[in-house]
Order: C-alpha cells, then structure tokens, then sequence
C-alpha cells in the first residue's frame, strides 16, 4: 500500500508533471504536441510520461503515426480511497479510545 | 475528497484527563492500538508500537501540551528509526465539549516518504493538496463523461 502512494507521489513530485497531466486531462496530446505547449524539451516531456504511465497516471493511445496520451483518473481515486481506507482504521482505533477513557 | 491528510474526530463521554491519559499511557494505547506500547512519555523519547503479527513500529514524542496536544512520529517500516521519508505524524487534539472531550486525529507527512519524492516535494508542498484534490476532482469528471 506505502509503496503504492510512494509510486504516485513520486511521479506527481515534479511541477512539469503537474501540467501535462492537466492538458492530458482534457484532451489527448502527443509527446510533440505537448512540448508545443510547455516550456520542456520533447525529450524530457517523453520522459515525464514514461514516469506517469509507469504508475499508471496515463497512457498511450496509438493514434494514426503518433502515439498520442490520456490521463486515467482510476489511479488517483484509488489513493484517494486509500487515505480513506487509513482514515477507517483511526476511526476503528478512535472507538477504541472512546471506550477505554469511558470505562475510567 | 481526498487530501494529504487524514483526520478524524471522535466525542468522547469522559473528562479530557481520561483521555489524555487514554492516548498517552502505553498501558492503555496498548488496548486501542498495537498489542504492545513501550516509549518514554518526553518530547524526544523514542518507544515502539509492536503487533504480535506485523513486529515492532518505532515512534518519537514530537509535542506534549497537556491535556491538549500530544502528537508521535512513527515509522511505517518494521523496526526501523522515524524519518521523514519513512514515517508519518499523528497528532491529536483535545478540547472540551458538551460535558465531554472531543478528540481529533491528524496524520499527516504522507508526502515525504521516500528520498526522491521529498526533493521534488518540498518546493512544491504548497498548494499541492489543493492539486490533487482539484486534479482528482476534474480526472473523475473526465472518466465519467
């Protein structure tokens, strides 16, 4: 599960990953089509999205001759749903806790 | 919608010393949390939370503000010293109310786990919750439409 957030933070960790998941998010662009738009090399955009598709933030469409990318929204749920799944066990220990400092 | 933090709140029918003591006595955080608590009650003082299945968890004292504030740092990884990239920090808080304590955890520090992530991280901390919420927001708006 820790390993699993670690993966997502990491690859959000950068600003420029930031900003191609944004445009990605709205329509699906080549590696070229976004270094049109963002001040990075096509090169280090290629890079970015290798490092977001590795954890599976986006991925490759083959559209035509390019390969063009779409952002998926399931993995972000998903470590939103395991913060909620952290947050279900302090409410389990919070019970708990209600119960020892109620029986004193 | 989801943040970089967790928190949670409880009322509690007891005098803020009972749960103060509910949450700062390793004989009693032993019935609500691990199996095991073993730490020195010191801003500094380092213990661990052991369960008999998963081993032994180290933790430091980060703050004391009797009966008010108590919050421990601790490793997610088995018996290894709390650091920023391995642990998380829980804090809790404590105010009366209605004739009763309320009691609100936070854990916090999810951003920092791992070397690489705490570089990058650091320079962009702010705003970074507002980011995933506002991007878990619209990516869902995407996938459902």
């Amino acid at each position: 599960m820790i390993e699993d957030l670690v993966a997502v933070f990491a690859a959000l960790s950068e600003q420029t990953r930031w900003d191609i998941l944004t445009r990605l998010g709205s329509r699906e662009l080549s590696a070229s089509a976004l270094a049109a738009e963002l001040p990075v090399s096509r090169q280090a955009i290629a890079k970015h999205l290798i490092a977001l598709a590795e954890v599976g933030l986006v991925e490759a469409v083959p559209t035509g001759r390019e390969i063009r990318y779409r952002a998926l929204g399931a993995r972000l749920s998903r470590v939103a749903m395991e913060l909620d799944r952290i947050g279900s066990e302090w409410d389990a220990r919070l019970s708990r806790i209600k119960l020892v400092a109620e029986r004193s | 919608m989801s943040e970089l933090v967790v928190t949670r709140t409880v009322h509690i029918n007891a005098h803020r010393s009972a749960v103060w003591a509910a949450i700062t006595e390793p004989a009693l955080i032993s019935e609500w949390f691990g199996d095991t608590a073993v730490f020195d009650l010191r801003v500094g003082g380092t213990g661990a939370m052991g369960w008999n299945e998963w081993g032994e968890f180290h933790i430091v004292v980060e703050e004391i503000d009797q009966p008010s504030a108590f919050a421990f740092r601790w490793a997610r990884v088995k018996d290894a010293d709390p650091t920023p990239s391995n642990s998380t920090l829980v804090r809790f808080t404590l105010a009366d109310k209605d004739g009763g304590t309320q009691l609100t955890v936070l854990e916090t520090g999810w951003e920092q786990y791992d070397g690489d992530v705490a570089t990058g991280m650091k320079e962009n901390t702010e705003g970074w919750v507002e980011e995933l919420d506002e991007l878990v927001a619209f990516l869902e708006k995407q996938d459902s439409a």
